[in-house]
């Protein structure tokens, strides 16, 4: 992973936000792409002058959010039937319609949450989000106010830290990487062990 | 029945390998933040930009621009750009700037 984010924090010099822009607008649409530790550096390279905050800042968010609107609109158009064959299936009717129903209740938090802290869940969010019908609008207004509050964290982060980018990097992408897959599988393991009680 | 059954193992798989996945970056997090690296200080490397080397080792910037033979401002390419240009490895180009290191 330490040699993946090198790569990624090299690209930026590179091509400047444009790299950042596609980074967030593909990480959000589900590839692993390191964009929270890029932000860092990001953030590092702002602080000795090299790239302004605005445009850093404008890219990222922008790709950020272009990225989770086609995770949405993946999951509404092709993730919806996928949806639908698995409520087909009794034991799975009442906990997938519990789901979507607490989704659809807290849209905007679930949606602000799975950006930050749970970022590495985010793209599987928007899925899920479109597959089960929440609002464009609801989760839009999540999406904004989450990607801003995970854009500005991580580029300010970066200028505070930005003598020790590449470590933080790393460390926080461990970190919030097993937080969201410990998280995902606590939710399965819960879905599981109702299903055992019938 | 049987798809019910698939359903179940497919789950199981699904816990199981988020599970694995969570220790792994927990082990990984809590071995990097245990030993000390989780936080310290980058070493100088390849895709640091000269103002980012100078801001952040206390190198002055003309210091900075004398070693890699630039006038004006310091441009905003990495040292590996700039190695590269110049037919030589960033190795190299580290170490002349390490020895400017205050």
């Amino acid at each position: 992973m330490e040699s993946l984010i090198h790569e990624a924090y090299a690209a930026i010099p590179k091509h400047g936000p444009v790299v950042m822009f596609l980074a967030a607008l593909l990480s959000c649409a589900g590839a692993p792409i390191p964009t929270s530790a890029m932000m860092l550096a990001s953030g590092a390279l702002i602080a000795s002058g090299d790239m302004a905050l605005a445009s850093v800042f404008v890219a990222t968010l922008v790709g950020a959010m272009i990225g989770d609107q086609i995770g949405f609109f993946a999951g509404r158009y092709g993730g919806a039937p996928l949806w639908e064959r698995l409520r087909t299936r009794p034991r799975l009717t009442a906990p997938l319609d519990r789901a979507a129903r607490e989704l659809d209740k807290r849209a905007e938090i679930a949606v602000i949450i799975s950006r930050f802290p749970l970022s590495a869940i985010g793209p599987s969010v928007n899925l899920v989000a479109g597959s089960t019908g929440v609002k464009w609008s609801r989760f839009t207004l999540g999406v904004a106010v989450g990607d801003t509050v995970w854009v500005v964290i991580y580029l300010v982060g970066g200028t505070y830290f930005a003598d020790r980018v590449k470590a933080l990097g790393t460390t926080m992408t461990s970190l919030l990487g097993a937080i969201a897959a410990l998280a995902i599988a606590a939710a399965l393991g819960h879905l599981i062990w109702r299903r055992r009680r019938g | 029945m049987i798809e019910a059954e698939t359903g179940g193992t497919g789950l199981k798989l699904a816990f199981l390998l988020c599970l694995g996945l969570g220790l792994g970056f927990g082990a990984h997090a809590t071995w990097r933040i245990a030993s000390g690296t989780g936080f310290a200080p980058d070493p100088m490397a390849d895709w640091m930009t000269p103002a980012h080397v100078s801001a952040v080792f206390g190198i002055p910037p003309e210091h900075v621009a004398e070693v890699l033979g630039i006038t004006g401002a310091l441009p905003f390419a990495s040292l590996r750009d700039l190695a590269a240009e110049r037919g030589e490895t960033s190795d190299a180009l580290i170490a002349r700037l390490q020895a400017e290191l205050p």
